[in-house]
């Protein structure tokens, strides 16, 4: 079911995505064509023309952020919780397969958004002189790693591994952003009047209500942390910390995700109000 | 066939009388099978449930039969539909007798309207041609 | 077998009570009519129904259960309102409604479709009122329910529209299904009615055969209703 939801769901968003997406890496190219040739060109003609693709380039780019982010909170708000929430919310589905449904389609195209936005800046900045430079360094970051210099070894392999954390935290940011708005759209909406105000409000709460609670939480940690663990955190090596920091700001990342998403559960069960 | 449908009888009982009127009219021909109660209920815009309570009552007072999977026929007795006709117009006279009762149209007149009528549509027929 | 049960079933909205300890059964092979005047509490009943709202006391089952996944999967729900997604087109409705309910036909929808001239490409925003309202109505009849909610099918459609409708309800007629009609439009469909429920005030205060209303009050559903609900 779950598949099935998220095939119809990607239908859904994919019909404004995918234009934008594409937009924006066309405009990448004339972005590219007006850096290299048409800004610092003699004719004022050119100049300018090539200072509109630029502006049409960052304006694609900041519009696909923003719709993919606007796209998102309306497609739960929209999908859920007015009209068509008659159609959807007596499917023969359970409350949890919707919402995950709906998280896992609006990630997915917070990673894409991402993902091309690298890529645009790449066809940006791209050019054919670059590409050798590429392979030069790609070929001497290469012979670095051969296996006989165990530091750059040991480096090589947590600087990988950081990625893949940083990567993974973005994701669960995202996670827990998308969790957050749903929470409170969903608590917000089980009033019968000013659902709008009420969302907004619940955000509101539901954000300083796990900022007292992490504070909270930390100051209790360090208070009765026993003495042998606050010295051990204090010499351990660089790359240890690193990673435990990471691993830190993981967890409270997807607690706080979790909480919202068993928040947002719990009012679509229980406080489901469609007018 | 037309089917009509006073609002303030039971729609069984019309269904009854108006299936009874089919037979007679030959819109049922007489031995020949009947549509389904579900075909029937649609033709006549009707719950299928209350075709078949009417269905059965016609069942059990002869006019109609059921064989297995073959579904309900007309009786082929002519006899029971020839009783069947004449109760059928039994109802439409007394009707006529109670409206000219109540236009205080008495029996001796109101058979003259009558004959007159019906000597009108044969006249009529025989200058058909013209 | 009862398809629909309510007990005491009551639903309060802040001060004001839409149903108070209403009871009703349905059992299979009936088509009943839900009537009563605005605010009675007809569709809240039918949002309890289908789970969109919980009870605040009582108790409503279908089929034995209490209203969640497996009741939606026997319940087939026509909404008054317009709900299907503007953006889909026709056909990808019907693909929809294949993807989720392993009761659907895609022939019988599709064969519905043909039959009213409705094409596949069109997209719902492109549609009219009464085409939504008729797409709506296929894909609600072209599943093999055990429970059809219909609220206000024939409202807002012209007459031949409307007959279309009734038509294909009782075409559908299933003996081991219930259908319920809730409306204001009792002439046009007190013919394909079993039995009526009236319902005044959040609570269930008849439920009778309509050809026991003509015989023994000598008068129409219609014309009872009114006098009734006289305001």
């Amino acid at each position: 079911m779950l598949r099935k939801l998220m095939k119809h769901e990607l239908r859904a968003t994919g019909r404004v995505m995918v234009p934008m997406l594409l937009i924006t890496l066309i405009c990448a190219v004339g972005g590219n064509l007006s850096v290299y040739h048409l800004v610092e060109s003699g004719s004022v003609v050119l100049n300018f023309l090539g200072i509109m693709l630029l502006t049409a380039f960052f304006a694609a780019l900041a519009g696909t952020f923003i719709v993919s982010f606007v796209l998102m909170i309306r497609r739960f708000y929209q999908n859920l919780l007015r009209d068509e929430g008659y159609l959807m919310m007596t499917l023969p589905v359970t409350v949890n397969t919707h919402v995950l449904g709906k998280l896992l389609v609006s990630v997915f195209w917070a990673a894409v958004t991402a993902i091309t936005a690298l890529l645009a800046m790449f066809i940006l900045m791209f050019e054919l002189e670059y590409v050798d430079l590429i392979f030069y360094d790609l070929g001497e970051m290469l012979a670095l790693l051969q296996f006989d210099d165990l530091y750059l070894m040991d480096y090589a392999g947590h600087a990988a591994l950081f990625v893949i954390e940083v990567m993974l935290l973005l994701v669960a940011a995202d996670a827990c952003l998308c969790l957050q708005l749903y929470a409170a759209m969903a608590a917000g909406h089980s009033f019968t009047h000013h659902k709008g105000l009420f969302s907004v409000a619940a955000y509101f709460v539901f954000a300083a209500g796990w900022s007292i609670l992490k504070n909270g939480a930390q100051r209790v940690f360090y208070l009765a942390a026993p003495d042998g663990i606050r010295l051990g955190l204090q010499n351990i090596s660089a790359f240890a910390a690193t990673h435990i920091n990471m691993l830190a700001m993981l967890l409270l990342t997807v607690i706080p995700a979790a909480l919202w998403y068993a928040v947002t559960i719990w009012f679509l069960k229980h406080r489901l109000n469609l007018d | 066939m037309k089917w009509s449908f006073s609002n303030d009888l039971p729609i069984y009982a019309q269904l009854i009388e108006q299936i009874k009127t089919g037979v007679a009219t030959g819109a049922f021909p007489r031995g020949e099978r009947l549509p389904s109660v579900r075909d029937l209920a649609m033709e006549a815009g009707v719950n299928p449930n209350t075709m078949q309570r009417a269905l059965a009552q016609l069942e059990s007072e002869g006019l109609v039969y059921s064989q297995r999977t073959a579904g309900r026929f007309v009786t082929g007795d002519e006899e029971r539909i020839g009783e069947m006709k004449r109760s059928l117009a039994h109802g439409h006279i007394r009707a006529f007798m109670a409206a000219m009762n109540s236009l205080s149209i008495d029996r001796e007149e109101a058979l003259a309207l009558l004959e007159a009528e019906y000597r009108k549509e044969t006249g009529e027929d025989e200058h058909s041609d013209m | 077998m009862n398809i629909l049960t309510c007990k005491d079933l009551t639903k309060k909205y802040g001060r004001k009570t839409a149903l108070d300890g209403a009871n009703l059964t349905i059992e299979s092979g009936h088509i009943v009519g839900l009537l009563g005047p605005n605010g009675s509490g007809k569709t809240t009943l039918i949002k309890l129904a289908n789970g969109l709202l919980t009870p605040d006391n009582g108790s409503v089952e279908v089929c034995g259960m209490r209203p969640g996944r497996e009741t939606h999967a026997l319940v087939s729900y026509l909404p008054e309102r317009a709900v299907l997604p503007l953006w889909m087109t026709a056909a990808q409705t019907v693909d929809f409604y294949a993807d989720f309910y392993t009761d659907f036909s895609r022939e019988a929808a599709q064969e519905m479709l043909a039959h009213l001239q409705i094409d596949p490409k069109q997209r719902i925003r492109q549609m009219s009122k009464g085409t939504r309202e008729k797409v709506q109505l296929i894909m609600v009849m072209s599943r093999r329910a055990k429970l059809y909610l219909l609220d206000e099918p024939i409202g807002g459609v012209d007459p031949a529209t409307r007959d279309y409708i009734l038509n294909t309800i009782i075409s559908h007629y299933n003996p081991e299904a219930a259908v319920l009609i809730s409306t204001h439009l009792i002439a046009d469909v007190e013919k394909i009615l079993d039995d009526v429920l009236l319902i005044r005030q959040g609570q269930v205060v008849m439920q009778a055969p309509v050809d026991r209303i003509r015989e023994e009050q000598g008068m129409s559903v219609d014309a009872l209703f009114r006098e009734v609900f006289k305001c």
